[in-house]
């Protein structure tokens, strides 16, 4: 099109006079306004009401709002015993019932002094990483959900629909497994299910890098994710932030390498860190743990022994008068649970410490400063889950 | 096999870390060095070692304000993990803090007793800011007042809502139903 020209009135000069008299824009006040997040919508993930102060579009403060998901856990627990209290952790973070579970599990075995079988600690380490590319998938497909990006999600739910199907195979269920015992797990996993859990491991490296055709190289991606929602590495120390998030600022914390439990000491992978600490350094980071977990998984399978899969451990569980603290590197960082005994089948006290509870926390830091529509990417990338945040 | 080493390299970008941590102590002799240096620094502490490898030391209520800006700025427990009460009935409340310091794998469990009739603590938001939450969870749900903390309200229960539920003398409100009602015919 050739250039038009444009008359401006009184603009020979090339001044362009104010279109309104005695234009108020100089005095002009803003207010900031609240504007409520949640609990009801489709991008937080839950049940989290965000209420964030906003001057313009920019946010100036993000307070967050839960409790809505609480289901007075730790109090129940306080009349179950240990055993009854393992579908309950089931509940805490849905989308990672194993690691869960393992986390309950250890404490109570660490606290008794309990050997667990080898092929018992093979088969855990089997389900805590199948597990983890589970939570990961669906963090992954619903991250780009938020963003827009549809078909991801899709895609990483069909290979989660593989993971769903291995793990209803053995324990009888999608999400709430009741799998871990103490002193072991409820059932054997047999060799054509190993089979199932490799030709599955065959064909997700392709998956995966199907995903990162269809996400990670997207410009849109990139803008909407790059240097938003930043947090240096003091920050993120000093809030107490574990997994995915503390290792995006250039902190490569992992409890399997730098607590180990299980057979972790045993088996050969890296940690996955990043050092911009901005959302696309989470998103990188989880998506190459997925790619550490698939050769933990092809390891722990390689080495599986025979034997035991559910040790000896006394029927009535009662745990020495002291308190206890054990922890597991879930997908979503340090699951925590803490027992206080007073030598009863019952704990006297239970804490869960939930990642995604300390997590949310974080969420002014990384916020302000930011657009209101760049809420949607942070949240997302701290991958929180209600359940666990409120118990 | 042997155990593997930590650290690992760098598998999304090539810049060094921001903080290298170390794996968590071990070993009789580490812990013992550990327990040392803590003496060292906070004299009137005596630190127990459990048997799985975390230290354990009691502090005054008093000194908590202290005592926790000297674990992190001289013994480098920079990394709160969680913070939580316990209701010990008539031998009061207990705070406790579970502590780590990354660059040496450190791990310590603070304890501090409070008493029943006077449920306060400082606050050690200044200290370790991811307290603020565990304060406010522990404030809702045990009752114990954290003096110092910028912002101390309920966190998991309604605004509102009477009483401390994680307390062992917290009564139900709701009304007693009958749990196995007969069917109406």
């Amino acid at each position: 099109m050739p250039d038009t020209e444009v008359s401006v009135p009184g603009g020979a000069q090339g001044q362009v006079p104010s279109l309104i008299e005695d234009s108020p824009t100089q005095d002009l006040r803003t207010e900031e306004m609240m504007v409520n997040m949640g609990p009801q919508h489709p991008s937080t993930h839950g049940v989290l009401r965000a209420v964030v102060t906003i001057d313009g579009e920019r946010v100036v403060d993000v307070d967050s709002d839960v409790g809505y998901l609480h289901r007075c856990f730790e109090k129940i627990s306080e009349k179950l015993t240990y055993q009854q209290i393992i579908p309950y952790t089931d509940r805490t973070d849905y989308l990672a019932g194993m690691t869960n579970e393992l986390a309950l599990v250890l404490t109570v075995e660490k606290a008794l002094g309990l050997e667990v079988p080898r092929r018992a600690q093979f088969i855990r380490t089997v389900m805590s990483e199948l597990q983890r590319i589970h939570s990961h998938l669906i963090w992954f497909g619903t991250f780009g959900l938020d963003l827009g990006a549809t078909t991801p999600f899709l895609y990483a739910f069909r290979d989660r629909e593989t993971i769903s199907d291995l793990f209803e195979e053995v324990t009888g269920a999608r999400m709430m497994y009741n799998y871990m015992r103490v002193g072991g797990v409820r059932n054997d996993i047999t060799a054509p299910w190993v089979k199932r859990v490799r030709d599955f491991l065959k064909q997700f490296p392709a998956a995966l890098r199907e995903y990162d055709d269809l996400l990670t190289g997207n410009p849109i991606l990139k803008a909407r994710t790059r240097g938003v929602g930043k947090i240096d590495a003091q920050t993120a120390v000093a809030y107490g932030a574990s997994g995915p998030v503390l290792r995006a600022s250039g902190v490569p914390y992992d409890l399997r390498k730098h607590d180990p439990y299980l057979v972790y000491d045993e088996m050969d992978f890296d940690v996955a860190w990043a050092s911009e600490g901005d959302v696309l350094a989470r998103y990188q980071v989880r998506l190459e743990e997925i790619r550490q977990s698939i050769r933990i998984l092809e390891q722990a399978l390689e080495g599986l022994p025979e034997g035991e899969f559910l040790g000896k451990a006394p029927r009535i569980v009662k745990l020495p008068p002291g308190h206890y603290y054990g922890r597991v590197e879930g997908p979503r960082g340090e699951v925590g649970c803490y027992i206080v005994s007073d030598g009863d089948r019952k704990p006297y006290r239970l804490h869960w410490r939930a990642p995604s509870f300390v997590h949310l926390q974080l969420l002014p830091a990384m916020a302000k400063g930011h657009l209101m529509g760049d809420m949607v990417a942070i949240i997302g990338s701290i991958d929180i889950v209600m359940g666990e945040v409120d118990r | 096999m042997s155990p593997r080493q930590t650290g690992g390299t760098p598998v999304v970008n090539a810049k060094a870390p921001a903080l290298v941590p170390a794996p968590a102590v071990t070993g009789e002799d580490a812990l013992i060095e550990s327990a040392e240096r803590l003496r060292q620094e906070l004299p009137k502490l005596d630190p127990k070692i459990r048997p799985d490898g975390w230290l354990e030391v009691s502090v005054p209520r008093e000194s908590l304000g202290e005592v926790s800006r000297l674990l992190r700025d001289r013994l480098g427990y920079d990394y709160l993990l969680l913070l939580t009460g316990v209701d010990w009935k008539e031998k009061g409340f207990q705070i406790v803090l579970h502590l780590a310091g990354l660059a040496r794998g450190e791990r310590l469990v603070v304890t501090v007793d409070v008493p029943r009739e006077d449920p306060r603590c400082p606050s050690v938001v200044s200290v370790w800011p991811t307290a603020n939450w565990h304060e406010r969870e522990t404030w809702d749900l045990v009752g114990i007042r954290f003096e110092g903390h910028p912002d101390l309200r309920r966190i998991l229960m309604k605004e509102g809502w009477e009483g401390h539920p994680l307390r062992k003398d917290y009564e139900d409100p709701r009304p007693p139903r009958d749990r196995f009602p007969k069917p109406q015919r």
